[in-house]
């Protein structure tokens, strides 16, 4: 399969020391492209996975809410400012990182496309808020809030999930004001 | 195919009932402490400072919540004849109200923890020592679950009009202004207002959301802060905003009552549309401006977004006002509680748009803001407008599904409740008059009489709003004796 | 509805899982940057001083232990910092005022300290001093000419210093209070100045008290 070999391959490049490292230097490529690169190799080595342990998968995970639930906790739990910081310090930390963010990826291989638009919209929503409320405390912060990157970094960081929020911001007002009378809504 | 229609509106309505049940009482219990705030602050007892703001931050959150969440249940009644909603989330937003409030009860009072209910930071970390962190993140927690039902009701409500409508643009009948459709063929009033409350609370939702979390943070973490400034704005534009979204769900049961009491057509036209998107905008740019307000604004700025930000339901209002009065007049309408209540409350409403425009207009020299002409302004529209459409649709509810009897006594509610609010939020424009501060728990001699006035006619208010309540627990008690079957029977 | 069990059990289990990893990740909600999480260690821990020789704005050269017997107020610093050292030196000035003069030099010294000991010779100091109305007894500057003492004491008390290309450090700021047998005490906020006050005050009457 064309995709899984993708993702694993974004994984082994994402492993390199010098590429790792290079974007750990930085903190808005660490969290916002290196972060959501592994997710990225997570959900494309995901299709396989899912198909493989379909039955399970169906029983435990049938309306895709339990694997969104995971997904929303894991991603939530690297946007602290501390997990970062100690992805940096702690080794354990580092692999931990490595681990769980394609597990991330997997799961919402797994589990985005079970959801109804309910539940899509508000987890939407929910992340819509906790970029806006991240890019707040990262901009706004008086205090360093990492001891690994300087506050300009974090100011940095902090403008461009406000970018993204905005970026939300626009496709949401976006989606509920175009027509989708001829569309199929469940 | 009827029996089974007929089946899940009972069911629909059993849940309709439940959430007005539930407001009507959690409203009543909050004028007791009401009441006693006034008796407070006109000297007749002393609680002391600590247990009047307890009594503020109580009275404040839970009016808003209760009163939003029976005017929910207006608008899921009424949406639901024309759009497809999910019965689950609706009882969903339901269990999650209960913990919620039980959450900010206790950390009000088992833990003392009272900033008032537009929790402004950094209050509610700064006097950490007397509220302590555990109440605080009790209150706020609980704000946040309140927060989370609402927003699912709303994407559900918002959903299921993209579904029928096409978009919430069509919601608000774009379509038709824009000249594409005629006039006849514009969605329901109960659709279009649904939808301008989905989109601008939908909002506030989650502009709220982000300064609760960021309060908890605050309070776990003081080290954290954050330009309090903002935070102040997110917050007034979150309260502000969702408080004056009771109105715009309330309404849907105006819009609903009078012409089928009237046996008149009340018809959508292109001003009425207009009127809704209007206040649409309006709502919405109170929120751009609350996020760029900088003291460095010109003058004329801010006295534009002062007055916005009071009347942004203007449009609405006047739309709906004419409406009711044309449609009423020389009708021969048939008056008895639903339509009484529905009538006054659009009286309400008129009235106390006026104290917030005049308030709005001086406020620029800060003659009246933090006053209690403040509070007389929003008692006079909640109280005498937004509760008063709770209070008709609960009659108005009880008629359609048992056809049970008014008698004398709802009759005396009726005007009771008049009488007393009136008198209520009159005291406190006489207090804002005579310069009487707000949230202070306790007046000097001069401001104590109009605070012992509006007391007692708060005792009346909540003594009508009792018979209000009865009347609807008789209705509730009625139709859960009444077997399904004879309920077909009296429907045949 | 039968089908469903297995996953409304896995809903809570996944609401579990996650709120166990947040908690633990973050000492039971307590610490969400590594910073709180720094000094939510330091307080269980209770570092003692280690032992460094000060050279302070008099030029007077002693061993930290000199101290000994009294309690120390501590904050480290720069002369060379623009933004939070100032702010850090101005609140201290008031925490010093705040505490009554019959403990001040008794019972407690003050004592900002330099990590920045190339620049921040004797002189330096001493004119730095002034500008918070340290008189340099009570209150004293001083930095830690040996870099490898410095360098450890940074490392007990958590303290992260990271120079930049412009001659600048990015650091952490606190309040430290030694009691007098040089074990850490409390890491303040320096911020909240009352708070810390009311923490030294009672410290030191407490003691006084004995
Ligand atoms: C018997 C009826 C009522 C009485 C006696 C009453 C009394 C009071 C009093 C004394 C205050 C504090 C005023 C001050 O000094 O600032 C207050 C505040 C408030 N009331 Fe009422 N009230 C009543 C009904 C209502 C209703 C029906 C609502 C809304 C649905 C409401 C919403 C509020 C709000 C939002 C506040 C502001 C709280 C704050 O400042 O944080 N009240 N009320």
């Amino acid at each position: 399969m064309g995709k899984t070999r993708y993702g694993i391959v974004l994984f082994v490049l994402l492993l390199l020391p010098p590429i790792r490292l290079g974007m750990e230097s930085i903190m808005i490529v660490h969290m916002l492209i290196q972060l959501p690169l592994l997710i990225l190799a997570g959900w494309l080595t995901g299709d396989v996975v899912v198909r493989k342990f379909y039955d399970v998968w169906d029983r435990w995970n049938g309306n895709g809410i339990p694997g969104i639930i995971l997904v929303f906790f894991i991603t939530l739990f690297w946007m602290f400012p501390r997990t970062l910081d100690e992805a940096l310090t702690y080794n354990s930390m580092e692999f931990l990182k490595f681990i769980s963010l394609p597990f991330v990826g997997l799961l919402l291989r797994g589990s985005w496309e079970k959801l109804h638009t309910l539940g899509k919209t508000f987890i939407y929503l929910n992340y819509l808020s906790m970029f806006g409320l991240f890019a707040w405390l990262y901009i706004d912060s008086p205090i360093q809030i990492c001891n690994n990157y300087l506050e300009t970094q974090q100011k940095v960081l902090g403008w461009g999930m406000l970018f993204i929020t905005v970026l939300m911001i626009l496709s949401i007002i976006h989606y509920v004001f175009t027509d989708h009378s001829k569309e199929n809504v469940t | 195919m009827n029996s089974m229609v007929r089946k899940e509106e009972r069911k629909a309505n059993k849940h309709v009932a439940s959430y007005l049940v539930i407001g009507g009482i959690v409203i009543g219990l909050m004028m007791i402490f009401g009441i006693l705030m006034l008796l407070q602050q006109g000297g007749v007892f002393d609680v002391g400072p600590a247990l009047f703001y307890q009594f503020l931050t109580i009275h404040g959150t839970g009016m808003v919540g209760a009163a939003a969440l029976a005017a929910a249940a207006i608008m899921y009644y009424f949406l639901r004849q024309y759009v497809d909603l999910t019965p689950e989330i609706f009882v969903t937003n339901l269990w999650l109200f209960l913990v919620g409030v039980v959450m900010v009860i206790i950390g009000v009072f088992s833990f003392e923890y009272a900033s008032a209910w537009t929790f402004l930071y950094p209050l509610p970390a700064l006097s950490a020592g007397a509220w302590g962190t555990l109440g605080a993140i009790l209150y706020l927690g609980g704000m946040l679950v309140l927060g989370t039902g609402f927003v699912l009701f709303y994407i559900d409500a918002g959903r299921a009009i993209i579904k029928k409508y096409g978009s919430l643009g069509k919601g608000l009948g774009w379509d038709i202004l824009s000249g594409k459709r005629p006039v006849d063929k514009a969605p329901p009033k109960a659709v279009i207002a649904s939808t301008m409350v989905i989109i601008v609370n939908t909002t506030a939702l989650i502009a709220g959301t982000v300064v609760i979390i960021m309060n908890m943070i605050h309070v776990v973490n003081p080290a954290f802060t954050f330009d309090p400034l903002l935070a102040k704005n997110l917050t007034y534009a979150f309260g502000h905003i969702f408080a004056n979204a009771i109105i715009y769900m309330g309404v849907i049961a105006v819009y609903e009552i009078l012409p089928r009491y009237a046996k008149r057509k009340w018809g959508v036209s292109k001003a009425f549309l207009v009127a809704w998107n209007m206040s649409t905008f309006f709502t919405l740019l109170i929120y751009t401006h609350h996020l760029l307000m900088d003291p460095s604004m010109p003058k004329w700025a801010l006295i534009m977004a002062q007055i916005l930000s009071y009347s942004n339901g203007l449009p609405v209002l006047v739309i709906t006002a004419y409406g009711a009065l044309m449609l009423v007049y020389k009708s021969g309408i048939k008056w008895d509680l639903a339509s009484g209540l529905a009538f006054l409350s659009m009286l309400g409403w008129t009235l106390g748009v006026v104290p917030a425009i005049v308030d709005a207009t001086i406020v620029v020299n800060h003659v009246m803001h933090n006053t209690k002409w403040v509070p007389g302004h929003f008692h006079m529209y909640m109280g005498l407008g937004a509760v008063v459409m709770l209070f008709a649709f609960m009659y108005f509810l009880a008629k359609e599904d048992s056809g049970i009897k008014e008698n004398w006594l709802d009759k005396f509610g009726l005007t009771c409740y008049t009488i007393s609010f009136l008198g209520i939020s009159g005291s406190f424009l006489v207090s804002g008059a005579i310069s009487t501060p707000r949230r202070w728990a306790t007046h000097i001699p001069d401001w104590m009489g109009p605070a012992v006035f509006g007391g007692v006619s708060g005792v009346l208010a909540l003594l009508a709003s009792t018979i209000f309540i009865f009347h609807f627990t008789r209705y509730m008690a009625l139709r859960n004796k009444m077997g399904s079957e004879s309920y077909e029977k009296k429907l045949a | 509805m039968r089908k469903n069990w297995r996953n409304k059990v896995a809903i809570l289990l996944s609401v579990f899982a996650g709120l166990l990893l947040l908690y633990i990740g973050t000492d039971g909600f307590r610490a969400f940057t590594a910073e709180s999480a720094r000094t939510y260690q330091l307080m269980k821990e209770k570092p003692v001083f280690p032992e460094v020789t000060l050279e302070d704005s008099n030029n007077r050269i002693y061993p930290f232990s000199d101290f000994e017997g009294k309690y120390v107020m501590l904050t480290f610093i720069y002369t060379a910092c623009a933004d939070v050292c100032p702010k850090l030196g101005m609140n201290l000035a008031e925490v010093y005022e705040q505490v009554p003069s019959e403990f001040i030099g008794e019972n407690i010294v003050f004592l900002s300290i330099s990590f920045d000991p190339k620049r921040d010779d004797p002189a330096t100091l001493d004119k730095y001093r002034t500008y918070f109305g340290s008189d340099g007894e009570t209150w004293r500057m001083a930095r830690i000419p040996d870099q490898t003492e410095l360098d450890r004491l940074l490392e007990e008390f958590g303290v992260i210093v990271i120079p930049d290309d412009y001659g600048n450090f990015t650091h952490n700021s606190a309040f430290y209070l030694v009691d007098k047998n040089g074990v850490l005490q409390e890491v303040m906020d320096y911020t909240k100045i009352d708070k810390a006050a009311d923490t030294v005050i009672s410290m030191v009457e407490e003691e006084a008290g004995d």
